[in-house]
């Protein structure tokens, strides 16, 4: 298992984290709090040795940045970044033959460590590329996942694809967290996390209020206001 | 004794306050949803600029019936909370904006160097509110009676919001593919009309110009309501245990 980095959410994950050799999806609108799962999930991965691969849509600077705000900091331990601009190996989003390819590379010269992968690119790709073209695209950088026994955490909007692409998505993946806002009525408007699926666990039909503080997430149990 | 007339003025007033309150706490509680803070601070954006509408709308209100001239200090504080503070409003929500089309662009472009051209914009705003409300504290410089200085108090701060918002800003959401945001911002743009709508109408009616404007402004209600709970996909809750369902 893999520690998500932050300790509520490892507890609905059965105490441990994200399952061995899997992939997992996290939708939700822009803006609300899905990149920092990807940065407590890497920071985590960092502190206990593991080697973390970050491919980002955004350059390396911005994405520490972000991640600052969320009391997240890689100066000391870092990530080997895939990006735009800025990082170790750097991509073209049309090119994803040449990203599948840097990706595997970097797997396989790390084979044998603990490997975390964050991935906040599916959205661009998928505006930027045919649906059919990212899915043989994920189909092949889950297989690699599951070969050099690595974890993936990927992240995709929510309000920028069409409904079938998300479904799509979303079946390709081992586990779906969602985060979304949640209108209770009035002027309550609540941030809620519901784990979709996930590999090795039986359904979860509850859900979870969420929020954010200086460096850490809470996750609670909701039970609506009446 | 209140006429008609006046009965119907303080009824709108009242109305406009209310539903302009709401529409402030509900930017505000779902800009407490959100955790990164170009979001956030879009959503106070919008919250701000109703606040201000209110402060500019219920000061006109006075200022048009009463023949109160005013003191130096009372006519900086006139022009830093109703002039400055709408121009800065707006350029915050614009901004914000900018940067959140800036987010969902799947190149992350940065649109016309916006983020170089808007440090030197927040400065002129900044620096020009500063200056003009002390110059006016001190006496020195009057709303309205400035000679040149009134372009650097007016004009200045207008050009910065039609340059910002509207050419960066159409071409920063040309490039998003959030369909959240373009919803969003449709909406605000009604509510824009709503606002130029407000400056004619008092010389369509003339002989109850305050009404005319309040009327405007409660239509407009509707439009930054919409504006405002577009700010991200909501989700209803469906009467069932299972709890929240998408709508």
């Amino acid at each position: 298992m893999a520690s998500s980095g932050v300790p509520d959410l490892d507890n609905l994950l059965g105490s441990e984290g994200y399952p061995d050799r899997s992939a997992v999806l996290v939708t939700g609108a822009p803006g609300i709090g899905k990149q920092a799962l990807g940065y407590w999930f890497t920071y985590s991965g960092l502190q206990q040795g593991d080697f973390c691969l970050y491919v980002t849509r955004l350059n390396t600077r911005e994405v520490l940045k972000d991640a600052k705000a969320f009391g997240v900091d890689f100066s000391s331990k870092v990530p080997f970044w895939i990006a735009p601009d800025g990082g170790q190996l750097e991509y073209d989003y049309r090119d994803l033959t040449g990203l599948s390819y840097n990706i595997k590379e970097v797997l396989k010269q790390n084979s044998g460590r603990r490997i975390r992968v964050v991935a906040d690119v599916f959205s661009p790709l998928l505006m930027l590329n045919p649906p059919d073209s990212i899915y043989k695209f994920l189909t092949q950088l889950l297989a690699d996942v599951k070969q050099y026994d690595a974890v993936l955490l990927a992240t995709l909007e929510d309000g920028m694809h069409e409904p079938q692409v998300m479904t799509a998505m979303q079946s390709l993946f081992d586990g779906v967290v969602e985060l979304r806002i949640f209108h209770e009525g009035g002027l309550s408007y609540v941030p809620i996390l519901g784990i979709q699926k996930m590999l090795g666990l039986p359904p979860q039909p509850g859900y979870f209020r969420f929020s954010f503080s200086q460096n850490a997430m809470e996750v609670a149990a909701y039970a609506k206001r009446t | 004794m209140l006429s008609e007339l006046d009965v119907v003025t303080y009824a709108l007033l009242v109305a406009f306050v209310v539903a302009s309150g709401y529409i402030a706490y509900t930017a505000i509680a779902i800009s407490r949803t959100l955790s990164n803070m170009v979001y956030r601070n879009q959503a106070r954006g919008l919250a701000a600029v109703e606040i201000i509408l209110v402060i500019v709308v219920i000061w006109g209100a006075i200022s048009f019936s009463t023949t109160y001239v005013l003191t130096d200090i009372e006519n900086a504080v006139q022009l830093l909370g109703t002039w400055f503070a709408f121009f800065i409003g707006f350029y915050y929500f614009i901004d914000a904006s900018i940067g959140a089309a800036r987010q969902t662009d799947p190149l992350f472009r940065d649109t016309l160097h916006w983020t170089r051209v808007r440090l030197a914009f927040w400065a002129y705003d900044i620096g020009a509110a500063i200056l003009f409300t002390i110059a006016a504290a001190v006496g020195s410089y009057n709303y309205g009676n400035g000679g040149s200085l009134a372009f650097f108090q007016a004009s200045i701060p207008l050009l910065i919001i039609v340059y910002s918002g509207a050419v960066v800003l159409p071409v920063a959401i040309r490039r998003s593919k959030d369909k959240v945001l373009k919803r969003q911002l449709s909406w605000f743009a009604l509510w824009m009309t709503c606002l130029a709508i407000f400056f004619v109408a008092p010389y369509l009616i003339s002989n109850a110009p305050i009404v005319a404007g309040l009327v405007v402004f409660l239509a407009g209600a509707y439009p930054l309501y919409r504006s405002a709970t577009s700010l991200v996909p909501l989700y209803n809750f469906e009467p069932s245990p299972k709890g929240p369902m998408a709508s």
